[in-house]
């Protein structure tokens, strides 16, 4: 059994260069189908030039997001957690209401998709409805959509610039030094020491390790890897920050703040 | 089948390994300097070198020997990630000298009649040192849906080749290589004749900005060490022994040392020929050994005691620490401002760089 959507839309290209967004103005067709191998297959054509394929790409559930970008007119945005690219579209179908059900159509067959492992990956967030209609004429409005659409992938690409935090940017060795004489810390971490080491004199050792270094790199390239989400559920810990934080560490510290919150 | 898993190439990883093994009296430790001649007399006896370096390609073919003596041991590494593991043991099985143990006896019985890939591939099957090699694994502490691949990428792959003294020559042993390499031939100092060989693989690496590591296979210090207290000992008993049969007084405290050792020894020995000055002098000079052997045994416990905590250290898995730690931090309303430094820091960062 497999399933199938097929949505009449345009794209926009993305300026690498110029790091523009513009509109592509020709009527599109997105595919999106869930084929007999369990893949999810993303298709769209330029229906003005002769049906050409001009994206093609293999989806995976859990790490992709097709949702409403808020404040604009039914533009969409398909982006992953795992990847940079970004993909905008906008609806072209006669009538705009049908967008909501597009766009849940598309996310259903996004998940329709069977994973192996045993984690359920919850039911994508809820589709923003649209506010208001613009008055404007069409050339205008897309004016304006160009600059905030524009405005919004900026500030996305603001946030990558750089590498990027590691555990150990926020474990800075000023912190570390400071813990490793505190009795409150030593106490509520000794156990978790290595058995043969849980004394407070091992415990600064451990701090200082290059062992103990190599065990936060190693986490901090897990949480920044394709698996973060799997990651962060085997810590016990709410993967969804993951869609609003994209950077995999600071979804961690978020999330641990977030499971405190809930306890209290 | 368990396959082997990746290890840290580490003097300590490889010492304990070695003993985890039976292998006794062993240990292997970094040369930082080949020509250092005195760190190189107080590693002897050195029973081999291990040279690794970083792999980048395929690796030239060198011209190796097709016959060769019967007696020298040869394998093939056949299991990419056992190429430390069988470095050293290409050593320790040419090495009558050393008390290899039960395990590496009954592997090389078992595989004198293979030809050097079986060798390689039956080294698989030797279930103590796959087990001893494995123990040392870095932990996974998470499960990925592409457990498949080991060796990450990251993740250095090194290659290892020893030098050895067999029966007058010296021989680099390549497990990728199809046979022994004779390096030369050599009359009292096997080391003498292997350094340039080594020297030559140091420059050429040097050359290419590739890392390498040189590794001794040496007697164990603390078992050196032992054994001089041991023969020293001996010598003060026999001095003591010879000066009071010769009639010199011996003082209290020398009476006190001849009581202290005949209780350890337990076998009759012939005295002493020499004159009352040469046995005092034989006895300053065995004292000070014993002396110095202590020094040795003292540094070498506080070594492995070293080495002990920091492959506990790499045997353990940081991740419920590392967890508790920042759940501390949450508690104790530190968590949210180590962000903030953070991402300050890391804004002012950007800002010089962007400023060049």
């Amino acid at each position: 059994m497999f399933q199938e959507v097929t949505i009449p839309c345009g794209k926009y290209d993305f300026n690498p260069e110029t790091k523009k967004v513009a509109i592509v103005k020709a009527k599109g067709l997105l595919t999106l189908c869930l084929n007999e191998e369990n893949e999810l297959q993303l298709k769209w054509y330029n229906l003005d030039q002769d049906s050409k394929l001009e994206i093609e790409r293999f989806l995976i559930k859990g790490f992709t997001f097709f949702e409403k970008v808020k404040g604009q007119n039914r533009v969409y945005l398909l982006r992953f957690t795992d990847d940079d690219q970004k993909y905008f579209f906008w609806m072209q179908s006669e009538d705009s209401s049908l967008d909501e059900n597009y766009c849940k159509q598309f996310n259903n067959v996004i998940n329709a998709q069977v994973l192996d492992d045993p984690i359920e990956i919850e039911q994508q967030p809820p589709v923003q409805t649209q506010t208001q209609l613009h008055s404007q004429p069409v050339q205008q409005q897309m004016d304006q959509q160009q600059q905030q659409l524009l405005q919004l992938l900026q500030q996305q690409l603001a946030q990558k610039v750089g590498p990027g935090l590691s555990l150990t940017d926020l474990l800075s060795s000023e912190f570390l030094t400071q813990i490793s004489n505190d009795q409150e810390y030593f106490d509520a971490l000794k156990e978790y020491l290595p058995s043969d080491q849980q004394n407070l004199e091992q415990f600064r050792q451990n701090l200082l390790s290059p062992q103990f270094k190599q065990a936060l790199d190693q986490l901090t390239h897990a949480l920044k890897g394709r698996e973060r989400s799997s990651v962060i559920q085997q810590l016990d810990l709410d993967y969804r920050v993951l869609e609003q934080e994209f950077d995999g560490v600071i979804a961690f510290v978020k999330a641990i703040i977030r499971k405190a919150q809930n306890k209290n | 089948m368990q396959e082997w898993c990746t290890i840290e190439s580490d003097p300590g990883v490889f010492t304990e390994l070695i003993n985890a093994i039976g292998v006794q009296g062993v240990q292997v430790e970094e040369i930082y300097d080949l020509n250092d001649e005195q760190q190189i007399a107080q590693m002897q006896p050195i029973y081999g070198f291990i040279f690794l370096f970083r792999w980048t390609s395929k690796g030239e073919k060198r011209e190796c020997l097709k016959i060769y003596d019967q007696d020298l041991f040869f394998a093939n590494q056949v299991i990419q990630n056992a190429c430390a593991t069988q470095a050293i043991i290409s050593i320790l099985l040419n090495c009558p000298q050393i008390e290899i143990g039960e395990a590496l006896k009954n592997y090389k019985e078992f595989v004198i009649a293979l030809d050097p890939k079986e060798r390689g591939n039956c080294l698989g099957a030797v279930d103590v040192i796959k087990t001893a090699h494995n123990s040392f694994a870095r932990p996974e502490p998470f499960i990925f849906s592409n457990d498949k691949k080991k060796a990450k990428e990251g993740d250095d792959v090194f290659h290892f080749v020893s030098y050895i003294p067999f029966k007058g020559k010296v021989y680099e042993l390549d497990g990728l290589q199809e046979g022994p390499i004779l390096i030369g031939e050599y009359q009292d100092d096997w080391i003498v004749r292997a350094k340039e060989a080594i020297l030559n693989r140091i420059q050429h690496y040097q050359e290419k900005e590739t890392a390498f590591t040189l590794l001794a296979v040496n007697q164990c210090r603390r078992f050196k060490a032992n054994k001089i207290i041991e023969q020293s000992q001996n010598e003060i008993f026999l001095s003591l022994k010879t000066l009071e049969f010769i009639g010199v007084d011996l003082t209290e405290e020398q009476k006190q040392l001849l009581l202290q050792i005949s209780n350890q020894q337990n076998i009759e020995q012939e005295l002493l020929q020499e004159s009352q000055q040469e046995l005092l002098n034989r006895l300053t000079l065995a004292k000070n050994r014993i002396q110095e052997a202590q020094i040795t045994l003292s540094e070498e416990n506080a070594k492995f005691q070293k080495y002990k905590e920091e492959n506990s250290r790499r045997k353990h898995n940081y991740i419920p620490f590392i967890l508790e730690l920042f759940k501390m931090a949450q508690r104790k309303g530190q968590l949210e401002g180590l962000l903030e430094k953070a991402q300050q820091k890391q804004q002012q960062k950007l800002q010089q760089q962007m400023k060049k």
